[in-house]
């Protein structure tokens, strides 16, 4: 990799009051790279991207996207910057349908009247469609309900949703958590197609073969402190017994370096 | 779980095209309530071919529909945000006896207003109260039913307050009773300005960006944020909506009854919300249409005006529409538990 990573976060802090989240953690994502991000729970996994969409304020640590310095402060600056967060619960709205769901917040309109937009409805289920064949997505109907789509398909809307806006980079929770093995395929197939596409994806996971899957990188975290930064590699029980002794502890690629 | 993502997954492949059209036919929301309005009129115009649909009598039913329609339209703005307004009632009462005050006797000093400046103040004053609605609710976390059970208290209060209790009268060649009691080819005008409000506000809920904020916020209102909806804002203009209905029925009230009276509208909330629900809103937020909801209005218009008709005893009435609300709702809970 030639090109300066697109996400470079160094000596990023984050207390909750007494408890240290996050202890000078450092992150380098490239270009056209799908990073797992692991670490058993409330090692910092859900803080560290929180802190990148813009969720939470760092208490220090700088951020650069493409080398340039950054200030996230909202979620709205993080959107700005192509930065797009597909959360764990899919966040959609089920009684509304696939292409409002896709451009809710964002709808296209034919015209304004102060708060009141008069909606394009059907250029928003053209382009939700165009969008859902360009990921393969099988999706009969744009007009679906997301109360009537499977699992599978909710999380689909929910990675489609996040890319419809030329995001560069797309941080996933979790995104295989509570789906059925024949859904976690299609939306690993998904994450595939995204990085063909040119996408930088970043995702937060403990499901470790899922990880294996589809990652270029890992990244592990354990109570606040990175751990691991490694390439994804070897046989899937060699890995993920590796993986599994930085996460609770047997093993730490960077404990010089940060105990103080 | 997991199982049953799968059978659902399979399920899906083998319904035919057929089956889903004839699915989605059935599930057209507004037609159960489209379907038990006709079958009411029916029944009714079976009982008394003579009466039931002579023009004067279509024009009680037409102004009962009006009345609470347009109540239950702001209504349902503010459920579908997974809000409720128990003020709309008490609303009608005190904007309806400050207009007739503002028209009549002037305040304090002031003379008498003239009839457009003073529906003008009390639509102000209304969207206030709406506003301080929205504010309590979106940023202070206040719940909906005890703000607005504040309001319903406070302006019935103060409905009485200003009128000391006695209704404050129009002379009867006023020109402002036209609104109230003035017909057009049979048509009662308030009938005429439900209609309209109907089509601004169907239009709003489906084919704006506000519309699908409201409908969003209603069905998940944590995705709606992250999805940057304004959510506090468009949980304010709701409420203004509602209050400013209310207004707009306690304006249309005064000038049908020639008179703003701190009684009237007692419990019309409660009929407004029936209304709602009987055309399919749902309590939990995110569903209802203003067709259901109007559809709602005129089911409850034509069984009490029908009720009547065939010399129903008037405590028996309250008592089937009661079952018809019990009826409507289970249904509707039913039917989206099977969807699930």
């Amino acid at each position: 990799m030639t090109a300066a990573p697109i996400v470079k976060m160094v000596n990023i802090q984050k207390s909750f009051g007494a408890v240290q989240a996050l202890r000078s953690v450092a992150l380098t994502l490239d270009h056209g790279e799908v990073l797992g991000l692991v670490g058993d729970n409330a090692a910092g996994k859900s803080t560290l991207m929180k802190v990148l969409s813009g969720a939470y304020l760092p208490d220090a640590g700088d951020i650069r996207i493409n080398s340039k310095k950054v200030h996230i402060t909202n979620p709205e600056d993080s959107r700005r910057l192509g930065i797009e967060m597909v959360y764990q619960d899919y966040a959609l709205a089920n009684n509304l349908d696939v292409s409002a769901n896709v451009f809710l917040g964002r709808e296209i309109v034919k015209w304004k009247l102060g708060p009141i937009g008069m909606m394009n409805k059907k250029s928003m289920e053209e382009q939700a469609r165009s969008l859902l064949d360009r990921l393969r997505i099988e999706i009969d109907n744009v007009r679906l309900k997301v109360e009537n789509l499977s699992g599978g398909q909710r999380q689909a809307v929910a990675i489609a949703r996040a890319t419809a806006f030329d995001a560069k980079v797309i941080i996933m929770d979790e995104p295989t958590a509570a789906l059925s093995v024949a859904a976690i395929g299609k939306v690993l197939d998904l994450i595939r197609e995204l990085k063909s596409l040119g996408s930088s994806i970043i995702m937060i996971s403990h499901r470790l073969e899922d990880v294996y899957e589809v990652s270029d990188r890992i990244i592990v975290l354990r109570h606040g402190r990175k751990v691991a930064d490694c390439p994804v590699s070897g046989d899937i029980r060699e890995f993920r017994e590796r993986i599994l002794s930085y996460m609770i502890g047997a093993r730490d690629d960077f404990s010089e370096q940060s105990t103080e | 779980m997991e199982s049953n993502e799968a059978i659902r997954d399979s399920t899906e492949k083998y319904s035919t095209s057929w089956t889903k059209k004839l699915a989605n036919i059935l599930k057209f929301r507004e037609l159960n309530v489209t379907i038990a309005f006709l079958v009411l009129c029916l029944f009714f115009y079976w009982k008394r071919p003579d009466t039931f649909l002579k023009p004067a009598n279509l024009a009680v039913i037409m102004r009962f529909v009006a009345t609470f329609g347009l109540l239950a339209i702001g209504e349902l703005f503010v459920i579908i945000t997974g809000g409720i307004d128990l003020s709309v009632g008490s609303m009608t009462a005190l904007t309806g006896v400050i207009s007739a005050t503002l028209m009549v006797k002037g305040v304090g000093s002031i003379p008498a207003l003239s009839i457009p400046l003073s529906i003008i103040i009390v639509f102000i004053l209304a969207s206030l109260v709406g506003l301080w609605h929205g504010f309590s609710v979106a940023k202070l976390n206040i719940p909906p039913f005890i703000i607005t059970l504040g309001t319903w208290l406070m302006a019935r209060g103060l409905a009485a307050y200003i009128t000391r209790g006695y209704p404050i009268v129009f002379v009867s060649d006023f020109p402002f009773l036209r609104l109230g009691q003035g017909q057009i080819f049979q048509i009662p005008i308030m009938f005429i300005i439900l209609v309209v409000i109907a089509l601004i506000s169907s239009f709003t809920l489906i084919s704006t960006t506000l519309g699908r904020h409201i409908y969003a916020i209603g069905g998940n209102i944590e995705a709606a944020r992250v999805s940057g909806v304004h959510v506090n804002r468009v949980r304010i203009y709701s409420y203004i909506t509602s209050s400013i209905l209310a207004c707009l029925v306690g304006i249309i009230l005064a000038s049908r009854l020639g008179q703003g009276t701190p009684t009237v509208g007692t419990a019309y909330e409660l009929w407004a919300i029936a209304a709602a629900v009987i055309g399919g809103t749902s309590l939990f937020g995110g569903e209802g249409s203003v067709l259901g909801v109007i559809l709602g209005a005129a089911i409850m218009g034509v069984m009490i005006n029908g009720m009547v008709l065939i010399n129903l005893s008037s405590y028996l009435q309250n008592v089937i529409l009661g079952i018809v609300l019990v009826i409507a709702v289970t249904y509707d809970t039913l039917r989206r538990q099977r969807s699930r």
